[in-house]
């Protein structure tokens, strides 16, 4: 089998957007690599499919596809043999193909990507976005998938607690509350606890700790509660939040 | 009392002698077209969206005019300067325009954005009242401590948190065309939308309660005791994320 | 002997003012300084290349001159003169507003929504001072105004506007302008240096001079403006306060 090319290598092939040198050295692979030859051919099949569909995804309300689609993409690797693994395997790259152009359409206003960039970069693209949707998108997009790495929930963190937007930051927080089941998120959430930061943001930091009842935080509430330099609505929470938690 | 009615009387006067009679003040413009227009700290401030690619700021109404500050310009310390006659700050750099407050937040401002615009808004303070946007297709990004938000067909993407004040957001005519996320703290958050609205909804409320007309299929598997849950509303579509965290969320057909 | 005399002048002049005339005129030959309190009449101050202190009281109520409410107390301490009104005073115009039921009528709620009821009042000490005294003024509810007041010191009002002009000089001593509840407004040379201290928690600062800021010692937030700023390199040390509303320094035209 042939690793030098990816899945969306093959995606970019079969929508023309493949570089001419990797295009000749694709075909060429192809004829000499079969299982390359069925990756292609699976993934032309999906892509006939899908051109047949008149709707095209432009939107991140379809959380499951994209969620499944982000989950088989990153066991892509993984041969799969029986009928129910090959039926996920087809739903993957077809919702690996939806997702490109779903991305393509976020970041650029259109359905066809112009490159090669893997899926981690399109993240990173959304994460350094401009406009707050984007990085809002991104961590929606993050927190849809059921496997999260530490880097990604790093980067949700540093949303949470440096992002100029408060909506940003609110929908890191949404994020990282989902991946409430890792470590590393409760870590995150528990850092991004500071006594300076948009105040919505902070008063829904505190409910969330609450909701995972973190009670380490219980001292860091009991300080808050009595600092007098603190603003009135954040000794108001904290003081709130101390009183939840000793219940817990 | 009769010291209070005393002054009143003085105070009626001389406020007669200082602001003379209301006058009209051409309209401030600059081109806003696929920029990011930042608003801060404004006092009374109404965006509408236009199909041009200037924004254009006036006065709510005619602006009361204070014949002492004729020919004077606002100190201000942080080097803030009205450059628009406005009592208004506009400054440009790279794709993004800020407009901020210079002085006294007691104005009303209407200003026309180009549907192009990315807006964002933050008001920080218990200064200035109520934001209000209509009619506009662009981007929303929107922060603000105490007074209300109003959005009225607002197409999105749209992003608002307030802690202290109400989200109010109707859709007349065409349901949102992007996400709509709506996060009010100690307030309510109501929502409108046209009853044929396909969207997918994430709502959530620790303290408050949900209200709705529409028919919700609920998802299941997301509700807790928490008060989340996901649903979706004919058919699903658009995400709508609302989060009353501590009072109530409606969302109303229209 | 000198002594002796001035205390004789001063018992002497210490009296009440309660004659039909507007006008009353005081030696200030012997006098360092000039202290005037009212607590309803704008105070206007003039100065005058004279030795004498010259005052004209007047009140109009409803437009018609009144001139048996008017009191003026006249005092004379170790070459300190104070000069302060005893009448009008806020009950004695709410007396006249007072109809038959006892309510008054010149409150303003009543303005503009009965136009018969409609009261007002003005009331004017104008002050012509030796330009060698040094000058105090403060009111209670009245305006302040003076101009080219090279030895005023210090004008407070608690709710009436102050407004002081320098047209080609300034002030020769530190001098303080504050109002509670109104303006400020100054004017001063636009070629001399001063100093200001601008101070305001709910107005504005406004002026059409290009003043160079002391950023580190100045402040601004929400509400509070405070803003030291040199004009013309700085000078003679001038400070402003108005806590509810607007500060004015302008040019002298």
């Amino acid at each position: 089998m042939n690793t030098n090319f990816t899945e969306t290598d093959l995606i970019d092939y079969l929508s023309g957007e493949l570089e001419d040198s990797k295009i000749v050295a694709l075909e060429k692979a192809v004829q000499n690599d079969e299982s390359l030859h069925q990756r292609l051919e699976e993934y032309r099949g999906i892509y006939g499919w899908l051109n047949s569909q008149d709707k095209l995804i432009s939107s991140y309300s379809e959380d499951e596809f994209l969620r499944s689609a982000a989950h088989h993409l990153q066991n892509s690797s993984a041969e799969s043999k029986s009928p129910r693994l090959r039926i996920l395997r087809y739903s993957a790259i077809a919702a690996s193909i939806l997702l490109v152009f779903s991305l393509g359409w976020w970041l650029g206003g259109s359905s066809v990507l112009t490159n090669t960039q893997d899926f981690a970069s399109q993240w990173e693209e959304l994460l350094e976005g401009e406009r707050s949707s984007h990085r809002i998108a991104a961590t929606r997009l993050i927190a849809s998938q059921p496997n999260v790495d530490e880097a990604l929930i790093s980067r949700l963190g540093i949303l949470l607690r440096e992002d100029p937007s408060p909506n940003v930051r609110l929908a890191a927080l949404e994020a990282l509350a989902t991946l409430g089941q890792y470590h590393y998120a409760r870590q995150e959430l528990i850092m991004s606890l500071e006594p300076n930061g948009p105040a919505a943001v902070q008063i829904q930091l505190i409910e969330i700790l609450i909701e995972l009842e973190e009670t380490k935080i219980l001292p860091r509430l009991h300080d808050w509660s009595q600092d007098l330099s603190l603003p009135q609505y954040l000794r108001d929470a904290a003081e709130l939040g101390r009183f939840k938690l000793d219940k817990i | 009392m009769h010291k209070l009615s005393f002054f009143s009387i003085l105070f009626f006067l001389l406020a007669n002698l200082t602001l003379n009679a209301q006058e009209t003040q051409a309209a401030f413009t600059i081109n806003a077209a696929n920029k990011t227009v930042v608003f801060s700290e404004i006092g009374k401030l109404k965006i509408v969206g236009t199909d041009a690619n200037e924004m254009r700021i006036s006065g709510a109404g005619p602006r009361k005019r204070n014949s002492r500050a004729e020919g004077l310009k606002l100190i201000s310390v942080s080097g803030l300067q009205d450059n628009t006659g406005w009592g208004l700050s506009v400054t440009e750099d790279g794709n993004t325009i800020t407009v901020e407050q210079v002085g006294k937040k007691n104005n009303e401002y209407t200003i026309e954005l180009p549907h192009s615009a990315v807006l964002q808004y933050t008001q920080s303070t218990t200064d200035g009242s109520h934001f209000r946007i209509e009619s506009f297709s662009g981007e929303v990004d929107v922060t603000m401590m105490y007074h209300k938000v109003y959005l009225f067909d607002v197409a999105g993407p749209v992003a608002v948190n307030c802690v202290y004040g109400d989200i109010i957001a109707e859709y007349t005519a065409r349901p949102p065309s992007g996400d709509l996320r709506l996060h009010a703290t100690y307030a309510d958050v109501d929502l409108t939308l046209p009853a044929a609205t396909a969207a997918n909804l994430s709502l959530s409320t620790s303290y408050g309660d949900m209200y709705t007309d529409f028919d919700l299929n609920v998802d299941r598997g997301t509700m807790n005791e928490g008060g989340k849950l996901n649903a979706t509303i004919n058919g699903g579509g658009k995400l709508v994320s609302l989060q009353s965290t501590y009072d109530d969320i409606f969302i109303r057909k229209k | 002997m000198l002594r002796l005399i001035i205390c004789i002048a001063t018992l002497c002049s210490t009296n009440l003012l309660m004659s039909q005339v507007k006008t009353q005129s005081f030696d200030a030959s012997d006098l360092d300084k000039l202290v005037i309190h009212t607590q309803l009449s704008e105070i206007i101050l003039v100065s005058a290349e004279s030795d004498r202190i010259e005052v004209t009281h007047s009140l109009w109520i409803n437009g018609e001159r009144a001139t048996d409410m008017q009191e003026l107390e006249y005092e004379v301490n170790e070459g300190r003169a104070s000069l302060r009104e005893v009448r009008p005073t806020v009950n004695d115009i709410n007396d006249v507003w007072r109809n038959s039921d006892g309510q008054i009528e010149g409150s303003f709620q009543t303005y503009g929504q009965n136009p018969a009821q409609v009261h007002s009042v003005k009331s004017i000490l104008e002050v012509r001072v030796p330009d060698n005294l040094t000058l105090e003024a403060t009111s209670d509810y009245g305006a302040i105004k003076g101009q080219n007041l090279v030895n005023l010191v210090s004008v407070e009002s608690t709710y009436g506007l102050v407004e002081m002009i320098f047209d080609d000089s300034l002030p020769h001593d530190d001098l303080k302008l504050i109002s509670e509840y109104a303006e400020v407004d100054l004017t001063l040379p636009d070629h001399l240096g001063a100093q200001l201290f601008m101070a305001t928690e709910h107005g504005d600062l406004l002026s059409d001079f290009d003043m160079e800021i002391d950023v580190q010692n100045s402040q601004e937030d929400v509400y509070l403006k405070r803003v030291m700023a040199r004009l013309n390199g700085g000078g003679t040390r001038i400070y402003c306060s108005a806590t509810y509303s607007n500060i004015y320094v302008r040019k002298a035209k």
